[in-house]
């Protein structure tokens, strides 16, 4: 030893040594094979030509944050006019730029019918639209409008002839807050759909803020953000405010709905930003649970969407995906796929997505779990990119020095660096993730995908001919949408359900509806607005691949009813009453 | 062959003391995500390598205690979902340390030279666990006095504090000639991160000089380093920034000894 540096053998052996290492760590490129599908881009054939235009006139004094406080777009997928073809509905934050209402012609195209229906001209200076949830509030059959915005959420009654009533002020509705993250849940099955949603910031007046200390205090586990409000439907299109325990540190992105514990009672997932995420457990619809601890100890942390599926057909464990943010160097651990075993004090948590293969999908934002090729597995579809700059210089350098700054640093949005002309996580390319068993597969440059750079954000799945070929429609952040058409390239069977609950809240939410084959059991579970800033088409589909043998079929309504469905039509939608 | 124990008055104890307190904090703490698991890999991966390599090359029964400082240090430095990093940026850390040697001496902090391994070849499983630690004041303010007491028993005080007031000038100029907005330069030095860099990362005993007028060159040598690396907007620049100082040191003393300014080897190779 010593006496100089020279190349000897155990030079060579180190060198060696780590190079192995670099080249055997490199993620290798997956094996193709054939797609029995294909997602074309075909929003010029559907006749859709929506562009983001988002809130940009944040005063002078915190513009450095205008990247902190964007307002993203959101997408709903509904059937407004009740004739069997999901309609769809996008949201703008620019004052006077109007969202847009587009009636499903069910023949491939859309119709833009937002002047007429009074949900179009939404944002003024001072209000503007945020996430967009469409229900049927009053049990009468349509469905209605739940607006997040920057201030107080908007109701909007659907009067049926394919225009809306604004009722907001009668409705009781008052908690202000700027929020991304809402839900429905019959949380007490009275039979009527209550409301919940979240607030990223604490509640401060986004547009013109009177405080500089609203940003993040941690990038771990911040504590400054906004509060969760729970609306009880009262039942005659009026809420009231209800604290049953659901307590957050804020900055929420995204809420799922799911009856993790199987009693009935829904329970609730929150994807939190800087924070771990939150599962707040129902117990018999009197208080909720916080059982984020748990999540914690199994280091979830920081989410931007959480959407739930029953992937394992065997043992029909959830597995709620929760997708974030993959940077190497910065942040790898990626989207979580949390499998919920158990229940009260057993209850555990897993995170598969490595084990999966799904953990990197870089800036993740809404994810979407669908049969694309009926095959009986679901896939797993995720929009992302956070912001294409003017330049290719990248703001994650700026990032990494906040994240080491003390708490009150952090909070003061003043300290936040501009993120000026820079990109952060721009350009990224969608992922589709098909589900190959035990594992999925990014098939993204096998379709149209291999064409994405855009800032994706909302993602909803929509079967707009009633064909069983799921597609896709994604906004992009101040960018043109995409709509991604399911093309089909080998036959598959399907089935699909359209529940109307009657003792039950008349769309069903909450109910599972099983398909049972031989060996295994095909689950679904109503919720309509899991996923970031996206409501999915709400009915029922399964893949059923080729010849398997449907057992039986079964709906397990939110009243607790069972109900065997027996007559059903394969290769297409059924109307199920609850009886 | 009877085990040599480093006497109590060996510099590193208060290292080992202090890293077993913040290895304790990062298991405890959920923000870290660290698992017995990977505490238990990266030490005994590099306390073994140690050993061992002690036990055939130097025919030493040495308690690896500069082995248990890297690894429990690579504990509390590095984030990795899985366990197999740790194992990996160990085994490298310790390789580093006894087979990249100059004078005798080993050239780069092995943890040092562990995290910027993992950020560079293993980025897509590593990340540094710069955003985890719980950046309240009181923390902040508990490391410093800590590591004012840790540094001086390791008489490597002034190279702590001369890093921390050369960082404050550097910026300070920085914003002067670039027209920079100070208090965004200054950002580093408000989490807690930035003080257990100061105090028990370029301090490591047998890679930082011991004369007290040295211990000034090499803090002003990594602050322009860091400072030059933050200038080209590099990520975790404060990491690279010792790794080149490291690096740039050896070659100086390299090139000094072949000009046969300084004597090829002896205790005066530790400058």
């Amino acid at each position: 030893m010593g006496g100089g540096i020279h190349l000897r053998t155990q030079y060579k052996a180190f060198i060696l040594f780590v190079f192995a290492i670099s080249i055997g760590c490199k993620e290798t490129e997956s094996h193709k094979e054939n797609l029995s599908f294909n997602l074309l881009e075909a929003s010029s054939e559907v006749k859709l030509n929506y562009r983001n235009e988002s809130y940009s006139r944040f005063p002078k004094k915190i513009s450095n944050v205008a990247h902190l406080m964007r307002i993203s777009p959101s997408v709903a997928v509904s059937d407004i006019n009740g004739d069997g073809f999901p309609d769809i509905y996008f949201t703008n934050s620019k004052p006077g730029v109007p969202n847009q209402l587009l009636l499903n012609s069910g023949k491939g195209y859309f119709k833009d019918i937002s002047k007429k229906s009074n949900i179009g001209f939404i944002n003024t200076e001072k209000v503007v639209s945020s996430k967009a949830n469409f229900i049927d509030f009053d049990n009468d059959g349509d469905q209605d409008l739940f607006l997040l915005t920057n201030y107080i959420p908007k109701l909007f009654i659907n009067n049926g002839d394919m225009t809306f009533t604004d009722v907001t002020s009668q409705s009781g509705i008052k908690s202000y807050m700027f929020s991304f993250a809402s839900n429905f849940l019959d949380f007490n099955r009275d039979g009527y759909i209550d409301i919940v949603y979240a607030a990223y910031f604490k509640p401060f007046d986004v547009l013109n803020p009177n405080t500089f200390y609203f940003t993040p205090n941690s990038v771990m586990e911040a504590d400054n953000g906004g509060p969760i409000v729970l609306l009880k439907n009262k039942g005659n299109n009026t809420f009231e405010e209800v604290d049953l325990g659901l307590k957050s540190s804020g900055f929420v992105q995204a809420i799922a709905v799911y009856d993790f514990q199987g009693d009935g009672f829904p329970d609730l997932w929150m994807a939190t930003d800087y924070n771990t995420n939150k599962l707040f457990l129902n117990q018999n619809g009197t208080q909720f649970i916080d059982k984020s601890e748990l999540l914690a100890r199994s280091r979830s942390r920081t989410g931007m969407s959480a959407t739930i599926a029953t992937l394992d057909q065997k043992t029909n464990v959830p597995t709620v995906f929760v997708s974030h943010t993959f940077q190497s160097k910065v942040t790898v651990s990626g989207n979580e796929a949390w499998q919920i075993k158990g229940q009260g004090s057993d209850l555990k948590v897993e995170n598969t997505s490595n084990l999966m293969g799904i953990h990197n999908c870089q800036w993740s934002w809404a994810a979407v779990f669908a049969d694309l090729d009926n095959d009986t597995d679901e896939d797993l579809i995720i929009s992302n990119g956070f912001m294409t700059g003017k330049t290719d210089k990248s703001y994650w350098f700026q990032f990494t020095q906040m994240v080491g700054a003390s708490r009150k640093y952090q909070s003061d949005s003043r300290n936040w660096p501009a993120l000026q002309d820079y990109s952060w996580s721009g350009k990224q390319q969608n992922c589709l993730f098909l589900n190959e068993g035990n594992q999925f597969r990014n098939v993204a440059n096998e379709t149209d995908f291999k064409q994405d750079d855009s800032d994706g954000r909302g993602l909803a799945a929509i079967d707009y001919l009633n064909s069983g070929n799921i597609s896709l429609v994604e906004v992009n952040y101040n960018q043109p949408l995409k709509f991604y058409k399911n093309v089909p390239l080998a036959k598959n069977d399907w089935i699909g359900f359209q529940l109307t609950g009657t003792s039950s809240n008349r769309n069903a939410i909450g109910s599972f509806v099983k398909v049972y084959f031989d060996q295994r059991t095909l689950v679904k579970y109503l919720a309509y607005n899991n996923g970031f800033m996206s409501q999915s088409d709400s009915r029922i589909h399964f893949g059923l691949g080729k010849g398997n043998k449907i057992k039986k079929i079964e709906v397990k309504w939110p009243s607790g009813k069972v109900q065997l469905i027996s007559d059903y039509t394969l290769n297409q939608y059924n109307r199920v009453t609850e009886r | 062959m009877k085990l040599i124990i480093p006497k109590l008055n060996d510099p590193r104890w208060p290292f080992v003391g202090m890293f077993f307190i913040y290895t304790t904090y990062t298991i405890l703490s959920n923000d870290f995500g660290r698992s017995f698991l990977q505490l238990f890999s990266v030490v005994l991966t590099i306390v073994s390598a140690d050993y061992i390599y002690n036990l055939k090359f130097k025919r030493l029964n040495l308690l690896p205690l500069s082995g248990l400082i890297t690894a429990l240090g690579l504990s509390f430095l590095v984030f990795s979902s899985y366990v197999w990093p740790f194992i990996v940026i160990g085994l490298v850390a310790s390789l580093a340390k006894n087979l990249i040697r100059l004078r005798g001496q080993h050239i780069f902090n092995p943890n040092n030279f562990g995290v910027v391994f993992g950020l560079t070849l293993l980025g897509d499983f590593v990340s540094t666990n710069t955003g985890r630690w719980n950046n309240q004041f009181l923390l902040t303010l508990s490391i410093v006095l800590l590591g004012a007491l840790v540094s001086h028993r390791a008489k490597r005080l002034v190279l702590s504090v001369s890093f921390v007031l050369l960082f404050l000038i550097v910026a300070f100029i920085r914003s002067q000639l670039f027209d920079q907005n100070l208090d965004v330069l200054l950002i580093p030095m408000t989490g807690p991160i930035f003080y257990v860099y100061s105090f028990f990362h370029i301090t490591d005993p047998i890679t930082s000089p011991v004369r007290t007028r040295n211990q000034l060159l090499f803090a002003l040598a990594i602050v322009l380093a860091d400072a030059t690396l933050r200038f080209y907007e590099v990520k975790f620049s404060l990491f690279y920034g010792l790794f080149s100082v490291h690096l740039t040191r050896a070659i100086v003393i390299e090139c000094l000894t072949r000009l046969h300014v300084i004597p090829p080897i002896g205790r005066e190779s530790r400058i």
